[in-house]
């Protein structure tokens, strides 16, 4: 019996010295369990950064034209040549690595600080738009719930998704008004240096984007347009000292991506396109010299579509493509242009007009950091009510919206320039969508059937048709 | 986002524990004097056991067989010598890592390979890639070709090997074991051994190059050139002639900025072969010394054992020193003890490898004929005058740069050693007590010179320094109980404790942009990263288990283990887990003297747990880093700030053991006075509640949840076979087989969900589990097609994609087999060796890429149109399937065959090769082989009477002599991630393999 006992106890002994001396290493002395607002603020803003300034912004300026894909990938994506398996990366940096943490930003800074909160629905409703614009129908109201075991989203209808930019676009901006933040944004804020005044324009600035999206949608377009812009500049977005940015730096973590992938890790892969470097040369343009190189004979030539040639076509110029070049997520010129096309949208010539030549004149001063010369003043930016077109404002919103997102939104919504699909394509026009995301079909049990590599020219988004 | 949660030797094996083995653990050679099998196998439990009583199947590879193979590696050492083992070299270069697997994968996103175990102490054998907490990237498809760490282990010193294969045999070795094991038992003294012995043995080595991808020297760099017929229209002739729409000629030379071969014809005399002139004949030399005495009480065996490796690719080097002390004594009659201890150091200069810009296949066979590597002005001949590189295109370093100026070096110092006791206070009981360790320190060294480009493609130079650090402290007690219940019956009880504690870390300092070129010291960047991290496991476990015997017929076994990791959340800290086997020797109840000289049948049934990876029950927030995929990305530190995101892994407090059940029913069977053996298993395993990273949709927020979930099924059959075909007193003949199928299936993975990546490759192809079909299933862009199986072929005269991805291919053979002939004639030992494996898909994008860029030797056939098998839709408008992409409505289309012709520079570019619209699908070729893995010849020369020296051995091995294969690429004896990834069948720009001739002698004392 002794005996019995004994081992009894000396089992019991053992299981619970054993359980002892295995705890106490659960945790990882490697990661944070937490982390603060400003920490999250910086990286919401790099994915907004890697979102605008990445391959979705090579990519579109490639179908745009501005670009062309000359070589290994970008030869397949010039040629509209994207699968399901080729867009996670970026699909993922929208919903895991910005709309998460943007969210969670809204949730560490809570009510105490309005202005981070707000400045996290802007951030949202730039990531959402994009994924909008690039996919059509995406996930908004069920997304995002994976810590509470919901893995599945349901995909909400473009339409209610550009109308829940607008509304998270409201809120922001009476989020930025309000007063008393126990914390306030600063250095953490690559954009505006913690300037909640500028959030605001940046937020009205947005508005009056989406506004004009839905233009094939919404007859009345105009008319909100034209009043976010005013209510833009009456915050403040009232020159180009107020432009959003995606900025850079000098080590390769900071480099500018369009640097970074055209002059570092995959040079030769995309080089100028002839249709806008053939475009800059017909009108003269001053920019020219700042968007490419020259060739070795010093003359600006792009590629024409579909061209595998490298030999003597224009690079990107430094103005776009340095280290620490600047890629614009919104700015003065593109607030300035929509207001161009809303006024002539609504008959008012004379405005659209004037805010037209106000547009070409500020991105050349911009860009090349001096007035632009008579002549081409003359030629391009002295349009009046009686000489005004929409593909003349279009034309040169083409011209100056380079490694932005919007010259291929603007195509896709008002088919201006005039372009025609690469000779490589294996499909039967210009792609007008990306295809949804591998990751979607396979793990998302609500996903609603694939898009895929055959169907980018016929399956168009929601705003992209009347 | 990438977060570099925990360190990689962790991250990559599956958790802890092991147990002992006993000392002076050995194989003894068979005494059939009665026909009888009297041998004895060393177990889990490190007990010795006779073969009869074992319920499961074991197999036994001797040293001097592992030595004979001439592989330094012990994992390459046991390729084609084990049953249903199958061995995967990652390539032919110094070191480079070989993986093992035994029945199969049984684990998703976990380890996959068996527990090493050297003289009773787990021992680790991962493979780490040196990768910064910054690269975005999976580390496994570039970098260097690295080691698994059981390269350190000398085979010399290896006595034998026992192979547990199944968790049957392994389930008292614990979590580690669940895949198997592999128990290596080192040379020792031997009680009653001769008094002083010693052996010398040298070795030289020459190897070269066995199969490289075939290229076409006609054709030189540039686009549009040469004879090259497009379409229909006719032959063009050199320089002249139509240029499709929209590519111009580009002629090679100054400015040429093309990595094609579609250039002009190269005037005679003006090719290069820059493979042939690149790879060398690689001489390596290994020494051994091993003494052994034996005294009254106490034996010690002392070794020193070098080997220095050469590449075939210039400047790889890989070396190993190696000292072990092994020493057995009897304290008192009742008290022995023993110590094992092992030093070693190793390292050298690896070979770059695989999807890297300073990978050395990839300058190497993408360099058009008519460009000479070694062309340059500079020197050097790499180089030019001005110091720069001599390269075809900008961004590929040449490989003679990468080899002379751009060399990753490491040096391994580790410590395997234990120390052990064993008190017999009764006949029949003893208490064993074992306590080891197992401690390296790993430094590394990358240097990539000013103006090279492989480094993120910063021209400005790099050195980097990786320091792995890992530590293993094991003990386990042991109480072994023997007993005779009466004359027939006795009983064997065993009851155990073990502990083990493992930690590592891993520390990365990277220094850019150095100032003054040639000198690598990070005080010479101007831009400096640090990473680091660490990981520590605990396991501790208590078992026990009973064995029975009847008559020496009947043995019946039952064991029992309960664990505990430190890895679980709240909701599990402990699992249980049974094993029960027996076996009869039903050769007992015939007379003697008949055919049938032993005959037993086994049967087990076992179970093992896993416990969850380190660090895996939370969520973390850590820097992310936002890639597209075609650059370094953006991260952080970034202008100066920090910034956190929260991991897109999410952690789960909920995680429960991983389940293993596996049965087996096995046969040994000698006839003819034991001349035909036969050892045949027939298993069944299935892994269920599967720990596993399950990936999930970017919408929910995440990338992967941590979760037990799908099963998985493994069934096989091994078989051994063995035939003393003549055995007079002056010629033996014996040969040996070895055969081994495994069929694996995916039973389950999560509610609605029936394919998952395991792990991120490359862009156009991954390795996925997809429900109903094997483990690592190839899965990536395919061709569009008809139901009648045939392609659907579009306008332009290619293929169509289809606009899912899909499977495309399974990396694991059908089944594999090799076939060992020894002759012996009056001394004289002939043995070959031969290997087959049949089945294996390899993605082939080195061929792929090969093929675009037009160097591949059929795409010399250009001068002609192609017309690609197919059928064309000549009237209606394909639907598409959203699941499958498939076409919908067929019947409502009209089709015909394909009649398109076009260049054969659409037809290798995007057809064969991975030009635009190709699909990764074209690129998957059948891995199948057949070679002579060894063929050997040796002689001992006798020296009776000779005061000093007792005999001489000579011999000479050849290996790989022979291979014959429809794989395009190199040796398809190849992976690119190596033994650190379950990824398999992966081949991209991957270093080559080898064949080799050896000579050894050896002096015995």
């Amino acid at each position: 019996m002794k005996k019995l006992f004994a081992i009894i106890l000396g089992t019991a002994v053992l299981f619970t010295s054993c359980k002892k001396w295995v705890s106490g290493h659960e945790i990882s002395p490697n990661s944070p369990g937490e982390a603060n607002p400003a920490l999250l603020n910086s990286a919401c803003q790099l994915a907004v950064f890697a979102t605008y300034g990445g391959s979705l912004s090579r990519n579109t300026s490639m179908w745009a034209q501005h670009s062309e894909g000359v070589s290994n990938q970008s030869l397949d994506q010039g040629a509209y040549i994207i699968d399901e398996g080729d867009v996670e990366n970026e699909w993922g940096v929208i919903y895991q690595g910005g709309l998460k943490n943007m969210r969670l930003l809204e949730k560490a800074a809570g009510d105490g600080n309005p202005v981070y909160q707000g400045m996290a629905k802007v951030m949202s409703a730039m990531m959402l738009g994009v994924a909008t614009d690039m996919w059509g129908d995406v996930p908004w109201t069920e997304c995002l719930m994976g810590e509470e075991g919901n893995y599945s989203a349901k995909y909400d209808s473009q339409e209610s998704i550009i109308a829940a930019i607008q509304a998270m676009l409201d809120e922001a901006v009476v989020l930025l008004d309000k007063p008393d933040n126990a914390l306030l944004p600063g250095s953490d804020d690559f954009i505006y240096g913690g300037d909640a005044g500028k959030w605001k324009a940046l937020a009205y600035a947005i508005k009056a984007r989406y506004a004009m999206r839905i233009s094939n949608r919404d007859a009345n377009w105009h008319t909100k347009a034209l009043d976010y812009v005013s209510k833009a500049k009456a915050a403040g977005f009232t020159s180009s000292a107020a432009d959003a940015n995606c900025v850079f730096g000098k080590n390769a973590n900071e480099y500018n991506q369009w640097y970074a992938f055209t002059q570092v890790e995959r040079s030769g892969y995309m080089l100028a396109g002839a249709n806008l470097v053939d475009l800059m040369k017909s009108i003269n343009d001053p920019r020219i010299g700042f968007y490419f190189t020259t060739n070795d004979s010093g003359s600006y030539v792009g590629s024409p579509l579909g061209s595998q040639e490298v030999k003597n076509i224009s690079d990107f110029g430094s103005y776009f493509a340095s280290q620490t070049s600047v890629t614009p997520l919104a700015s003065y010129v593109e607030l300035l242009f929509i207001e161009a096309e809303a006024q002539f949208a609504a008959g008012n010539k004379g405005a659209a007009s004037a805010a037209h030549n106000d547009a070409i004149l500020a991105h050349i001063s911009l860009v090349t950091g001096s007035a632009a010369p008579a002549a081409y003043v003359t030629a391009q930016a002295s349009e009046t009510a009686g000489t005004i077109t929409l593909d003349k404002i279009l034309t040169h919103k083409y011209v100056s919206g380079f490694s932005m997102l919007e010259p291929y939104n603007d195509w896709r919504r008002t088919s201006v320039p005039s372009l025609k699909a690469s000779p490589l394509a294996i499909i039967s026009g210009i792609a007008r969508r990306y295809p949804y995301s591998l990751d979607e079909r396979l793990y998302n049990t609500k996903f609603p059937g694939a898009i895929g590599v055959n169907d980018l020219a016929d399956k168009k988004v929601w705003w992209d048709s009347k | 986002m990438n977060f570099k949660e925990l360190l990689k030797p962790l991250a990559a094996a599956v958790i802890l524990t092991s147990t002992i083995s006993a000392v002076n653990a050995q194989v003894v050679g068979s005494s059939s004097d009665t026909g009888r099998v009297e041998e004895v196998v060393v177990t889990a439990l490190g007990i010795k056991k006779q073969q009869r009583a074992l319920g499961y199947s074991v197999q036994t590879v001797k040293g001097k067989e592992l030595v004979g193979s001439g592989e330094q590696n012990v994992v390459q050492a046991l390729s084609s010598k084990v049953a249903g083992a199958l061995v995967t070299s990652s390539a032919g270069t110094p070191g480079a890592s070989s993986r093992i697997l035994l029945r199969g994968a049984a684990t998703f996103t976990g380890n996959n390979q068996p527990l090493f175990v050297v003289d009773g102490v787990p021992i680790d054998n991962s493979t780490d890639q040196s990768t910064a907490g910054d690269y975005p990237f999976n580390s496994n498809l570039q970098g260097v070709n690295n080691s698994n760490r059981a390269v350190d282990i000398n085979p010399d010193d290896i006595e034998t090997i026992t192979v547990l294969k199944g968790p049957a045999a392994a389930s008292l070795y614990g979590v580690r074991g669940a895949n198997g094991a592999i128990i290596i038992t080192t040379k020792r003294g031997q009680k009653g051994g001769k008094r002083f012995s010693a052996e010398l043995s040298s070795t030289m080595d020459w190897s070269k190059v066995n199969k490289l991808p075939e290229t076409q020297m006609k054709y030189g760099q540039g686009l549009g050139g040469g004879g090259q017929k497009i379409d229909s229209a006719g032959v063009r002739k050199n320089f002249t002639g139509v240029i499709p729409p929209g590519w111009t000629l580009v002629a090679a030379g100054a400015g040429a900025t093309t990595p094609n071969s579609w250039g002009p014809v190269i005037e005679p005399g003006k090719a290069f072969n820059n493979a042939e002139e690149f790879f060398q004949t690689a001489m390596s030399m290994t020494n051994n010394l091993g003494v052994t005495v034996n005294g009254e009480n106490t034996s010690a065996r002392f070794s020193i054992g070098n080997t220095q490796q050469n590449g075939i690719v210039p400047n790889t080097t890989f070396k190993r020193t190696t000292i072990r002390v092994n020493t057995d004594s009897r304290v008192t009659d009742k008290l022995s003890v023993g110590s094992s201890v092992n030093l070693i150091n190793s390292g050298g200069t690896r070979a770059q490898n695989g999807s890297n810009l300073s990978g050395v296949m990839l300058g190497l066979m993408r360099a058009p004929a008519d460009f000479n590597l070694l062309g340059g002005s500079g020197a050097d001949q790499y180089t030019n005058l001005d110091g720069s590189q001599n390269q075809f295109f900008p961004i590929y370093d040449n490989p003679y740069w990468t080899v002379y100026r751009n060399p990753f070096t490491d040096d391994v110092n580790r410590i395997i050693g234990n120390v052990n006791a064993q008190y017999k206070p009764l006949d029949w009981l003893s208490v064993n007590y074992r306590v080891g360790t197992d401690q390296y320190t790993d430094s590394r060294q990358q240097i990539f010179a000013v103006g090279s480009w492989q480094p993120d493609n910063s021209p400005g130079g790099e050195v980097s320094q990786n320091v792995i650090r890992y530590r293993e402290v094991y003990s386990d007690l042991v109480l072994n109980a023997n007993r005779k219940l009466n004359e027939d019956m006795s009983v064997n009880v065993t009851l155990g404790n073990n502990l083990n504690t493992r930690t590592s870390s891993d520390q990365y300092l990277r220094g850019r942009d150095l100032a003054v070129p040639n000198f690598y010291n990070l005080s010479n960047a101007s831009n400096l990263y640090a990473s680091q991290g660490y990981g520590t496991t605990k396991n501790a476990a208590i078992f026990g288990g009973a064995e029975f015997s009847f008559k020496n017929f009947l043995y019946l076994n039952a064991s029992g283990r309960n664990e505990w990791a430190s890895t679980f959340g709240n909701k599990k800290s402990s699992f249980f887990y049974p094993s029960v086997n027996g076996s009869i020797v039903f050769s007992e109840l015939l007379e003697k003297g008949g055919v049938l000289s032993f005959g037993k049948m086994r049967l087990a049934y076992a179970q093992a747990g896993i416990n969850p990876p380190a660090y895996a029950t939370r969520t973390y927030y850590g820097q992310p880093l936002f890639t597209d995929g075609f650059t370094g990305g953006l991260g952080f530190p970034y202008l100066g700030q920090n910034g956190f995101g929260q991991s897109n892994g999410l952690g789960n407090q909920g995680l429960m053991p991983e389940r293993r059940t596996s049965t087996e029913i096995g046969f040994d069977v000698r006839m003819f006075d034991s001349r035909l053996t036969i050892d045949l298993t027939l298993y069944e395993q299935k892994s269920t509640d599967l720990l596993v990273s399950m990936p999930l949709a970017a919408s929910s927020g995440y990338g992967s949840v941590r979760q037990n979930s799908g099963s998985m099924s493994n069934k096989g059959i091994e078989l051994m076979l063995g035939i003393t075909a003549v055995k007079t007193k002056d010629i033996t003949w014996e040969i040996a087989a070895n055969f081994g199928l495994n069929k694996n299936e995916v039973l389950s993975l999560a509610p609605g969900v029936d394919e998952i990546n395991l792990e991120s490759a490359f862009a156009s192809i991954g390795s996925y589990a997809i429900v109903g079909q094997p483990y690592g299933a190839m899965y990536g862009s395919r061709v569009l097609r008809h139901s009648d199986g045939s392609m659907i072929i579009g306008a332009n005269g290619l293929p169509v994609l289809n606009n899912t991805r899909g499977n495309i291919g399974n990396p694991y053979p059908d089944w594999f087999g090799s076939l060992r002939n020894t002759l012996n004639i009056k001394g004289l030992n002939i043995t070959a060796l031969v290997d087959v494996r049949k089945g294996g898909d390899i993605w082939c994008g080195t061929y792929a890429r090969m093929s675009q860029y037009g160097i591949t030797a059929p795409s010399e056939d250009r001068e002609k149109t192609y017309t690609v098998e197919g059928k064309k839709i000549v009237a209606g408008t394909p639907k598409y399937d959203s699941k499958t992409g498939l076409i919908t409505n067929e019947t409502e289309l009209t089709f015909e065959n394909n009649t398109k012709e076009i260049s054969a520079f659409n037809y290798y570019r995007s057809y064969l090769g991975d030009g635009p619209g190709s699909s990764a699908e074209m690129a998957v070729y059948d891995g199948s082989w057949i070679r002579l893995r060894e063929l050997g010849v040796s002689y001992r020369i006798n020296l009776k009477g000779n005061k000093n020296l007792s005999y001489i051995d000579l011999g000479v091995v050849g290996r790989n002599l022979w291979l014959s294969t429809k794989y395009p690429g190199v040796d398809p004896e190849t992976s690119l991630t190596g033994a650190s990834s379950n990824i398999g069948g992966f081949d991209y720009f991957n270093n080559p393999g080898l064949k080799s001739f050896m000579f050894n002698i050896k002096l015995g004392i």
